[in-house]
């Protein structure tokens, strides 16, 4: 239901200058709709991506990759943090197989100090769970001693910045059915997100109802 | 159908033919090294010398991967779409792309299988498939096709399979170790596999072939709703075939895709017409075009659409592109054991003297007659609870169907007693 998988894994970034540079090379188109600052950015090789930053505290809400198939035909958009968009459901017959709902499905968030994942629809108690980062593929591991449940999470922002995941920095807990793991945004990363949206506030805005062309 | 380019006398099915066999594997071996993509092939012969069986054979022999379209010439003369969309159309579907994915699979044990049946035995069922790997375990919930692919594999509980989640294709990896103490007696090729690893879905990268045609469709219906009123199998606009053509060769250039020239075969060759055939010469042109092979029965004739005549009713220029392989009559050994195979097909048991006899009936009438009188002569020997064919019974079939030559004499000397007859009509037999 929800993977880390980016076709933007082809472009590479491994240090916080070349990430920079590539977003200030995306031609970017900003929209200011229902308090939200909604950004499109297209990468020279083709890729596209959508961010939603909240107006009052200039916190992420959702950032979202296209996907679109080698052929062409239908694309959909990958979301990279936040709930997933309630498109509509494709009918079991179409797709022939897919998880069923009561199975643990995970979402990202981002808040102004920390990344969070929140895994749902996990019932065990919070001494099942571990989570470890393997230091060998720069991804965090969530594991079950009882072998329900297993994940592989990346951390795109940190891959992006060239920094690999610390064990340090996570914890984790567990209510409502929902194991929540907490990581801390290291220093560097903060200060891009603030370069980043610096840069993101001198964009021309359009605001809704007054865009330069009618919407069809 | 061939090895080092001499053709065996029989096999696979094929008999004699042994000049035209030779030239179609010659054919055959430039396909393969791409040598003639872009080129075209003429069949020529009479009626029942097997062409189609020849083009047939060549498609078999290039193997699954490469692209083989088959198509009769009357089949472009469609109201959906025009003469020169469906010959488009043919000629993409033999253009193969052969490219890397990245696809999702679904690998793991199968912990439980459970498809409940409404009660009332209609309407759809429902069914929950349980995987596991070592690390972790899911409930997954089948759409219909998929219960059947399960079915039809035979998966049951204990079994590690993979699913295609694009495609929906489901492979039996093994029997899982853990479980390998259930049976006492197990099949000789059950093979036994460790639990996967890691993750129920796994990416992985799978080399495909698709035909150029194939990622036309799927780019025309992106088009909105607007697709609902043209349907799938109408016409695609030339600026989405553009489109593909200049994303194609960019692959081609980064080294992404790799193209695979098909073969197209269009039987009955002369019911195109000059518009078709100008069209034809300009498609061969083309870079990417595919080997096209004709086959055709008709001698000098007038070409579709014209008032010209001209050999195989094609016009000299595209002739002039042309390889012309020639089928000529069977002899009676070939017939023969043409015969036998098909009596072997048909499981029918047939008497030495009455092969002799079909044989001869073969050679004077028609190959196509012959085998239908196997079949005929087949039934009538089960009704009389004999276990071979012999004589009687394809005397007694050779009465009661009339060959085409007999049917003709019938016809001369009965006309005055049919319908919508005319003095002067005079029947003319056009091959078969």
């Amino acid at each position: 239901m929800f993977s880390f998988h980016r076709n933007a894994g082809c472009l590479k970034i491994m240090s916080v200058s070349n990430w920079v540079k590539l977003i200030e090379e995306a031609e970017k188109t900003c929209l200011i709709e229902y308090g939200m600052r909604k950004v499109h950015y297209k990468f020279s090789k083709g890729e596209e991506m959508v961010e939603e930053y909240n107006m009052e505290t200039d916190i992420i809400n959702r950032r979202m990759w296209k996907n679109s198939s080698k052929f062409g035909g239908d694309c959909h958009w990958e979301m990279e943090i936040g709930e997933p968009a309630k498109t509509k459901e494709l009918s079991l017959d179409d797709v022939g197989i897919k998880e069923s709902g009561s199975n643990p499905y995970v979402t990202r968030r981002s808040t102004r100090n920390a990344l969070e994942w929140r895994i749902r629809n996990l019932p065990y108690p919070l001494s099942t769970y571990s989570v470890a980062v393997s230091p060998d593929d720069k991804c965090i591991y969530v594991r079950t001693t009882n072998k329900k449940f297993f994940k592989k999470l990346t951390v795109p922002e940190l891959e992006r910045i060239g920094i690999p995941p610390d064990q340090n920095n996570i914890e984790f807990t567990h209510k409502f059915n929902t194991l929540i793991i907490t990581y801390q945004k290291p220093p560097q990363l903060i200060t891009l997100e603030k370069e980043t949206m610096e840069m993101l506030k001198k964009l021309p805005s359009s605001e809704k109802g007054k865009l330069p062309c009618n919407p069809s | 159908m061939d090895d080092c380019l001499v053709p065996r006398n029989v096999s696979q099915g094929m008999v004699g033919q042994l000049s035209a066999r030779r030239a179609a594997g010659v054919v055959l071996e430039m396909i393969k090294e791409g040598k003639i993509a872009g080129r075209s092939v003429l069949l020529a012969g009479q009626p029942g010398t097997g062409k189609t069986a020849i083009a047939m054979g060549i498609a078999q022999a290039l193997g699954q991967d490469t692209p083989f379209t088959s198509m009769a010439g009357s089949e472009i003369y469609s109201l959906e779409m025009g003469k020169t969309e469906a010959l488009t159309q043919a000629i993409r579907k033999s253009i193969g792309i052969r490219i890397k994915e990245e696809t999702e699979i679904i690998e793991g044990e199968v912990v439980e299988i459970q498809i409940d049946r409404p009660a009332s035995g209609v309407g759809a069922k429902v069914g929950k498939l349980t995987m596991k790997t070592t690390e972790m375990e899911t409930i997954y919930d089948l759409g219909n096709k998929m219960i059947e692919s399960l079915m039809k594999e035979k998966v049951q509980a204990g079994d590690v399979v993979t699913i295609d989640k694009a495609t929906g294709k489901v492979s039996k990896l093994g029997r899982s170790f853990t479980r390998a103490r259930d049976y006492d007696a197990t099949g000789a090729q059950l093979r036994f596999v460790q639990c996967p690893e890691g993750e129920l879905q796994k990416r992985k990268e799978v080399v495909h072939t698709v035909t150029l045609h194939e990622v036309d469709v799927i780019n025309s219906r992106t088009h909105g709703f607007l697709a609902l009123f043209s349907g799938d199998t109408g016409e695609i606009k030339p600026e989405v075939r553009e489109q593909i053509n200049t994303k194609v060769a960019e692959w081609r250039e980064e080294g992404k895709a790799e193209i695979v020239p098909g073969v197209l075969f269009i039987d009955e060759v002369h019911m195109l017409d000059i518009e078709c055939f100008s069209f034809l010469n300009r498609a061969l042109e083309d870079e990417m075009a595919p080997v096209v092979i004709m086959a055709t029965n008709r001698g000098i004739t007038r070409i579709r659409g014209t008032n010209y005549r001209s050999p195989h009713g094609i016009p000299i220029d595209l002739l002039d592109r042309m390889i012309i392989i020639s089928t000529t009559p069977y002899e009676d050994k070939e017939l023969k054991e043409i015969l036998k195979i098909r009596c072997e097909e048909e499981d029918v048991e047939m008497s030495d003297n009455a092969m002799i006899v079909l044989t001869r009936i073969a050679l004077e009438t028609s190959l196509r007659y012959a085998i239908q009188l196997i079949t005929t002569a087949g039934l009538v020997a089960r009704k009389r609870k004999k276990t071979e064919v012999t004589i009687e019974e394809i005397k007694k079939v050779y009465s009661l169907f009339l060959d085409e030559h007999r049917s003709s004499q019938f016809l001369k000397e009965y006309q005055d007693e049919f319908m919508f007859n005319e003095e002067e009509t005079k029947m003319e037999v056009t091959p078969s």
